[in-house]
């Protein structure tokens, strides 16, 4: 019953009443005992997402009580299932406008009026290729928060039990091998979610980030697509995509129905090992350690092409879920500079990575770090993985970060039908180009 | 006659300030509105003017004509069932029964309740809670969950809205049928017709007025219905549950059109207005010619 | 008087079974308010293995209840004292001039009455924040603009009740020298207790349950009515069922309370502005 079924939305918020600047420190934030002759006030919206609320907001907290840098940040939060725009607009229109915000599929909008980063220290420091998605027309809009990835996670002690190595599969008739294996052992192979995100924004991503090995080739598919010249079904590596599509739906626990679909449902499966894989992403991990605590949990590619070598079919999607963006519109200089000051706390002193990607039991936000320099790294058997799939170079673009506003949800209807045998391939096919339409 | 002083004196002390606050608050805001519609407004800043673009682009765009067609029919549905049901309790509970006020506050409990919270309720009701009760008894009309499929989800939100509406509905109806003069009855009792007849052709006459009034509440209500699509549904399964506030909503802050989801919304608004002019004028004349 | 006897019994069984019904959603919110997350998704329906009466607890923490009560109740009697004060003055001045401009007037709010908020959100806000007027987003802001939204419906009920009052009583007043504020003030007002309460109430429970309005206007974490901290229970992907039928247990109470003193008042409230 999750309120929330849009995976990438940033927990949004509204701002604060006060006045954004204020001079003197009297009544500045646990200024106490700081020699600033000024503290400057700034406001970010939103804890960057729900689950580590609790650690961003103790994060914020310290950070604001030893005030190295002068600069007091308070949180705006707001009612969850609420659009980024639908925060954001109104306290534009208000004059209120946050000084930082974190989004993804929103960055277009905001390029307008938002700092460029280029030649920020900070930008320097992110990894190669996470600036992408975030420049718009040669402006740097935003630096990445963290990398998250997602895949068919697996319960290794089912898999053990079962005589598979994930690291044998590479292509979908090894899959569909393991899935055997998995049910000779009495297990059901997999969990293959039917919500509406994990279908629309993230299984696409796997059609479009095998589409073509370069950049250039998958943004083309975006544009045919627009365009309305593309013909999916005459793309071999669709034809790929929706085999494997096949192979999920016909070996998932109970039968392919929207209607068995629920996260926590998959979580429990795959944590009590019920199933073997589950097509998901990391950011389940924490819920499935939480459901068996001396569980191990990885990650491992889909496999579409069934040609062992084939590009993508060794890969995960890794991608970054949101950006950190800095209102450039009705900031001052000092408090542009703050946000700054904040961020770079955050990402290059050992107190700010200790909370960014230290262990969520520690008080962590167990964020997979982006950035040189990090002392700090996640410690989970899977964020250990992804780190591996990382330096290894064994990625997948997330190409749904350049999918238009609206289109991952046309997407995920139309595979929601898919899935639960509405509509047959050719259906299924001409509603995905037909979401381009709108 | 007042002089045209005291008229602008007694304009100073009452009116001023109520009218000063209502033209700040909404009419300012829907002549904004409405001249945003004529530009190329994101949310943020407006370029240029597009006349009439966005009201030829609101004519054609699909998403559009379904959530009005599928609000249509919630608001018949609603309209329908919630003064069925209403005016069914009303009669129960003005019977002469045992805990007749146990039985009134059980019905008009609902509706006290804000759309948001009643939708995380039924949310529940319809996702976990109904198909254990259907496995449990044998029933099998709650086995699947109602929200994933585009007709059940349908009637989930009109049964939803039944439940919270009609309690309200049957307050008025009470007092309409507790205002009944007596005489009237007492005169039909005497010319020997049965309970059903003094029903149909005594009572629901002389109540015409209280229709009028819970109809228009009903279809107003039923037109705006916003929170509890929201929360219930969502607008899924597929997105074939939005009715026409969630789209025009949606429309505008999930994918940032905005010029054209206010479009959507003053068009929402000549709709209603339509609808809501009929209403009256077909209630009314019925009123007039009993 | 047997037959109508069993009659009658039928009636009731009836009636009791749909009453039942109408109980049953409360019944299960409350019966899982006091199960953990697992047990509530899978056995909805059970009589709980273990009682958590430490749910409301921390729901209570997590919601920080009673600031959102404390905030709920204070916006929602400015509010509706407000409304109350606006629009019975301008139902008065209304009911009591005869010119165009009071009809042309009375026109426009009851057909204000049908404008979606949808339409006003955004152009709304603009005109309020900094770079408007600078409200700031507090209780006084929101009861201001509960005033714009609410002042068209609650004027239409008054001022069919106004025109009913002889206009003699006016006269009189105002022979006795009395001001048309002090007329307004010590015989019209007083006279206007049944609208008054109907009014009240609806507004009142308009407001209490508003979720849009305040979701827009409230900016600051501390001024967050009830409706908008219910969710917080509600997370990206996963929920905390138990804790969330808790708060929705403790976010409903009040209201209910409120029905059980003013049962009386609410249902007469209703009643006269149906018929009026």
């Amino acid at each position: 019953m999750a309120v929330i079924r849009r995976k990438v939305a940033s927990a949004a918020g509204i701002a604060v009443a006060a006045t954004l600047l204020f001079t003197g420190c009297a009544a500045g934030t646990g200024t106490e005992g700081s020699d600033c002759a000024e503290v400057t006030e700034i406001t970010w919206l939103g804890t960057i997402k729900v689950e580590i609320q609790d650690q961003f907001k103790a994060a914020i907290e310290e950070y604001n009580a030893t005030n190295t840098d002068c600069v007091a940040v308070e949180i705006l939060e707001s009612p969850q299932d609420v659009p980024f725009l639908q925060t954001v607009t109104p306290l534009y229109e208000a004059g209120k406008a946050p000084t930082i915000m974190t989004a993804l599929q929103e960055i277009p909008d905001m390029a307008p009026r938002v700092l460029d980063w280029s030649g920020q220290p900070l930008a320097e420091l992110a990894a190669p290729g996470t600036l992408d998605v975030a420049t718009i027309d040669g402006k740097v809009a935003g630096i990445p928060i963290t990398a998250e990835a997602f895949g068919l996670l697996y319960n290794k002690a089912v898999l053990d039990a079962a005589g598979v190595d994930v690291a044998s599969i590479t292509t979908r008739s090894e899959l569909a091998d393991a899935f055997g294996a998995i049910s000779e052992s009495g297990v059901s192979p997999v969990h293959f979610s039917g919500l509406w995100w994990s279908l629309g924004a993230h299984f696409t991503n796997i059609y479009h980030a095998n589409a073509a090995e370069d950049i250039e080739g998958r943004l083309a598919v975006l544009d045919e697509l627009k365009a309305g010249e593309k013909d999916l079904l005459s793309d071999p590596v669709f034809e790929n995509w929706l085999d494997t599509f096949d192979l999920l739906k016909a070996n998932t626990i109970d039968t392919a129905s929207i209607a068995d679909t629920d996260y926590d449902l998959g979580v429990e499966n795959l944590a009590v090992g019920d199933t073997g894989f589950w097509f998901m992403g990391n950011w389940a991990e924490p819920n499935l350690l939480t459901a068996t605590p001396d569980g191990e949990f990885g990650v491992m590619p889909v496999p579409i092409s069934d040609e062992a070598g084939t590009y993508g079919n060794d890969s995960i999607s890794v991608g970054v879920p949101f950006y950190a963006m800095i209102d450039a519109e009705q900031a001052s200089a000092e408090q542009q500079e703050a946000a700054i000051a904040v961020l770079t706390w955050f990402i290059t002193t050992p107190e700010g990575q200790a909370y960014w990607s230290g262990p969520v039991e520690d008080g962590g936000m167990n964020f997979i770090p982006v950035y040189d320099g990090f002392t700090v790294s996640p410690t989970t058997f899977m964020a250990s993985e992804i780190a591996d799939y990382i330096a290894a170079g064994k990625t997948l673009q997330w190409v749904n970060s350049a999918y238009p506003a609206g289109l991952q949800e046309a997407y995920g209807a139309a595979a929601q039908k898919y899935y639960d045998g509405v509509s047959d391939r050719a259906t299924f096919a001409a509603e995905l180009e037909a979401a381009w339409a709108e | 006659m007042r002089t045209r002083r005291q008229e602008i004196q007694r304009f100073a002390v009452f009116a001023l300030l109520p009218l000063s606050i209502f033209i700040l608050v909404l009419v300012v805001p829907f002549g904004r509105g409405v001249y945003f519609t004529f530009t190329d407004w994101n949310g943020f800043d407006i370029t240029k003017f597009v006349g009439f673009d966005n009201y030829i682009a609101a004519f054609q765009n699909d998403d559009f004509w379904q959530s009005m067609g599928l609000t249509l029919a919630y608001v018949a549905a609603s309209l329908v069932l919630v003064n069925v049901v209403g005016f069914v309790l009303a009669l129960l509970v003005t019977m002469p029964l045992r805990g007749v006020n146990g039985l009134r506050t059980a019905f008009f409990l609902p509706n006290l309740i804000g759309g948001v919270i009643l939708g995380l309720i039924w949310q529940f009701l319809f996702g976990q809670a109904f198909p254990v009760l259907a496995e449990a008894t044998g029933i099998p009309v709650f086995e699947e969950n109602w929200l994933l499929d585009t007709t059940t989800a349908f009637w989930a939100m009109v049964i939803v809205t039944v439940w919270q509406m009609s309690g309200y509905m049957m307050i008025i109806y009470i007092t309409a049928l507790m205002s009944i003069e007596q005489e009237a009855l007492e005169a039909s009792l005497i010319d020997g017709t049965n309970a059903v007849q003094r029903l149909f052709l005594i009572k629901m006459p002389l109540m015409a007025q209280a229709f009028t009034i819970s109809l228009f509440l009903t279809m107003r209500n039923a037109f705006m219905a916003y929170d509890l699509n929201l929360s219930l549904t969502g607008g899924n399964p597929y997105g074939t549950t939005e009715l026409i506030s969630l789209q025009v909503f949606r429309e505008a802050f999930s994918f940032g059109n905005f010029a054209s989801g206010q479009t959507q919304a003053v068009l929402m608004f000549v709709v209603i207005a339509i609808a809501a002019l009929a209403q009256v004028a077909i209630s009314k004349r019925y009123e007039v010619q009993r | 008087m047997k037959r109508a006897r069993r009659i009658n019994i039928f009636f009731f069984i009836f009636a009791s079974v749909l009453a039942v019904l109408y109980a049953f959603p409360f019944v299960m919110v409350l019966l899982n308010s006091v199960k953990d997350k697992r047990e509530v998704r899978n056995e909805p329906l059970a009589w709980p293995t273990e009682w958590r009466w430490d749910n409301f607890a921390e729901a209570i923490d997590r919601m920080d209840y009673w600031q959102a009560l404390g905030n709920s109740l204070i916006i929602t009697v400015l509010s509706v004292g407000a409304i109350i004060i606006t629009s019975s003055m301008l139902a008065y001045y209304l009911a009591r001039s005869k010119t165009k401009f009071s009809s042309v007037t009375f026109l426009v709010l009851v057909a204000s009455m049908i404008v979606p908020f949808q339409a006003l959100m955004i152009p709304f806000v603009g005109l309020f924040g900094d770079r408007g007027l600078g409200l700031p987003g507090n209780q006084f802001t929101i009861a201001f603009f509960y005033v714009g939204f609410g002042v068209a419906l609650s004027t239409f009920l008054y001022h069919g009740f106004i025109t009913n009052i002889p206009y003699e009583l006016d006269e009189a007043a105002g022979i006795d020298g009395a001001s048309p504020l002090r007329t307004f003030r010590s015989i019209i007002f007083p006279m206007l207790g049944p609208v008054t309460a109907t009014v009240a109430i609806i507004n009142a429970l308009w407001i209490w349950n508003d979720f849009l309005l305040p979701s827009v206007v409230l900016l600051d974490n501390e001024q967050k009515t009830i409706p908008l901290r219910t969710f917080v229970f509600y997370g990206n992907y996963t929920s905390d069922y138990g804790l969330a039928m808790a708060g929705l247990v403790i976010s409903i109470l009040p209201i209910v309370i409120f029905y059980f003193v003013m049962q009386r008042q609410i249902i007469a409230g209703i009643s006269a502005g149906a018929v009026k």
